[in-house]
């Protein structure tokens, strides 16, 4: 469309070409929308199924005036944002560090960031009991801590680091963040300042691609609660499909929405301000 | 101002020997260049001066103290960077802040250095840009700016020009000079550009593999070059080969008359250096010394006319372009020059 206006008269067989290409790409999106829209509507319709052929928005109602449910929800995101704290503050300066000092590291570190799609969660998660949680085992934790739902994090961070250490390398990357590091140095800057002043705030598009997409994990992340016998928000969804499908079908939804309000309330505080690294020569 | 003043540095990486005793005392508030090709260790010894790097022997001191063992953070030297080094994050004033604000300048203070500072650079104007938003000579300017706003003991440039285009980088580098001697600091700055070295220099160190074969005036270093290695560096490009005898210097079948100072045993191998400027070719008389021109090089108001000589040597001329144009290649010329100005060295072998 755009096209058209900003070019003068095209021959007619060049608009002839085009118009066709218009056609097939459209329906190239509309195939792919579909794709991934249908379900969502026919989830959206099933949810507001009251049986017979009554619709209502009592699924939804129910939902928000569930208390277990928030509770299960507000677990998760507790722990989606423990997730992403201990992320950065293990891997920002890791990230850094390996740049700086030891890019030998850096396949090493690669090749274990993607260890989690190898590994299945469900052997992750027996590792992890195996390792932290049995008495006596070679690192075994305090009882009080693997009591707690806060355990998983250890596991959520190491599930979450193949998306989390690809932002961040990625990031770091763009930055020539060997010359700004020394630059900062050399104007008396101690590393606490470099890390806030300097590295932080130019890893800020990717520090919060990294915390979204751990958002999404944790909040989606199934098997560890399960196992671990703690009730998440996906436990809870998993739960509720059991012993009511319409309602499941509401909730399923709702986590939807909730995962996207997140997302795009991060991007536009992310894209606001956001910097570039480089100059124009 | 401080007093520096580098110690017998030894820097080694691996099997390669970068810093080979290096050894240098600088004067207060000058400027002192540090030349050489690329890998002569030249970056190697700004960056143990700034802390960067440390030297596997040997002392960096300032001010009688030594400084080897010290953080970089802790010595108070500004530094410009070859690469682009500004805070994307933040805007040129901000910048050059930076180091103020880590030292908890107090902010009305703070301020007012930052507008000196951006004015002194030329940008007061380009406060408000972003790095992304400034040239890449307006970037070094702020990066310059922010060095100095810390009041440094030394101000270090790694080749802070070598990223900018020709024009820009001739006029920053006399702003540079200017800077430097309006503020009076202590300056190292290092290039591989002699022409950058002698045009700016108190005093310019040449570097070879490690070590400080000249280290003296632009003046001297161009008329007095100590080592072969200087001499081609800074661009006498003619040699010709000869030996000490009494009363000169045998070149082929002539005696040249050498200084009686030059201190070499008879029958010691030398080289004569020439600098382009210094050779005279004339339309071939009865008696001169016979040359073949072989090529020219157009370098704009001079042309540079590289002339073989009997026994094979190739020796180089800059004229004026006008006079340069009937020496077409082929033509037969009368070479002279005057051995007042020419230098002569024991043979180098190890010399390119």
């Amino acid at each position: 469309m755009a096209e058209a206006v900003t070019q003068s008269a095209p021959a007619p067989a060049t608009r002839k070409a085009r118009s066709g290409a218009d056609l097939a790409s459209g329906l190239w999106i509309l195939v792919v929308a579909a794709f991934f829209l249908l379900p969502l509507l026919g989830t959206l319709i099933f949810s507001l199924w009251a049986g017979g052929s009554h619709y209502n928005l009592s699924n939804y109602t129910k939902l928000v005036q569930s208390p277990k449910m928030w509770a299960a929800l507000w677990l998760s995101v507790k722990l989606a944002i423990y997730t992403v704290a201990l992320t950065m503050v293990l891997l920002v300066p890791a990230v850094l560090f390996i740049r700086l000092r030891a890019p030998w590291l850096r396949p090493v570190l690669e090749v274990i960031s993607v260890m989690p799609f190898v590994i299945p969660p469900i052997a992750l998660v027996q590792g992890l009991t195996g390792l932290y949680s049995v008495p006596g085992a070679a690192l075994a934790l305090p009882v009080w801590f693997v009591s707690r739902p806060e355990f998983m994090v250890l596991g959520y961070v190491i599930l979450a680091l193949p998306y989390t250490y690809r932002a961040l390398d990625v990031g770091m990357s763009a930055l020539d963040v060997q010359t700004l590091t020394q630059a900062a140095l050399s104007l008396g800057a101690n590393w606490g300042q470099i890390f806030a002043r300097v590295i932080v705030p130019n890893l800020r598009t990717a520090i919060l691609g990294a915390t979204l997409l751990t958002f999404a994990i944790v909040l989606g992340e199934f098997v560890f609660a399960n196992i671990l016998l703690f009730n998440t928000f996906a436990v809870y969804i998993n739960y509720i499909g059991q012993v009511n499908g319409t309602g499941a079908a509401a909730l399923s939804l709702f986590s939807f929405f909730v995962t996207w309000v997140g997302m795009l309330g991060l991007l536009a505080g992310g894209s606001r301000g956001q910097v570039r690294a480089g100059g124009v020569g | 101002m401080a007093r520096l003043e580098i110690r017998d540095v030894n820097k080694s990486y691996g099997p390669q020997h970068v810093l080979r005793d290096a050894g240098l005392t600088f004067a207060e508030g000058e400027l002192v260049t540090l030349l050489g090709p690329s890998g002569c260790g030249k970056t190697t010894l700004l960056r143990i001066i700034a802390g960067l790097e440390t030297a596997d022997s040997g002392a960096v001191m300032l001010d009688g103290a030594d400084i080897s063992a010290m953080a970089p953070n802790r010595r108070n030297m500004g530094m410009v960077f070859q690469a682009y080094s500004l805070f994307p994050n933040m805007t040129a004033a901000e910048n050059v802040a930076f180091g103020l604000k880590v030292r908890r300048t107090e902010g009305r203070r703070r301020a007012a250095r930052v507008d000196d500072l951006m004015e002194l650079v030329g940008l007061g104007a380009f406060r408000h840009k972003y790095p992304h938003q400034l040239s890449g000579g307006q970037q070094q300017r702020v990066a310059l700016a922010r060095a100095l706003a810390i009041s440094p003991s030394l101000l270090l440039l790694d080749e802070p020009l070598s990223a900018l285009d020709a024009r820009v980088r001739v006029q920053l580098r006399d702003e540079i000079r200017r800077i430097q001697q309006e503020t009076g600091v202590t300056t190292i700055f290092v290039t591989h550009d002699q022409e950058e070295a002698l045009s700016v220099s108190d005093r310019v160190a040449v570097m070879n593999h490690g070590r400080i074969d000249q280290f003296d005036t632009p003046q001297a270093i161009y008329q007095r070059p100590a080592t072969a290695f200087v001499a081609g560096f800074i661009g006498i490009s003619s040699r010709l080969e000869g030996h000490v005898a009494e009363g000169g210097v045998v070149l082929g079948s002539e005696v040249l008359p050498a200084p009686p100072d030059h201190g070499m045993t008879t029958g010691t191998q030398v080289t004569i250096y020439l600098r382009p400027e210094d050779v005279r070719l004339s339309p071939m008389v009865e008696g001169g010394r016979r040359g073949t021109v072989r090529a020219q090089t157009f370098m704009g108001a001079q042309t540079r006319v590289s002339v073989a000589l009997p026994g094979g040597a190739e020796i180089h001329a800059d004229l004026a372009t006008p006079e340069a144009g009937a020496l077409l290649p082929g033509t037969e010329v009368a070479v002279d020059w005057n051995m007042d100005r020419a230098r002569i060295l024991p043979r180098d072998r190890t010399a390119a």
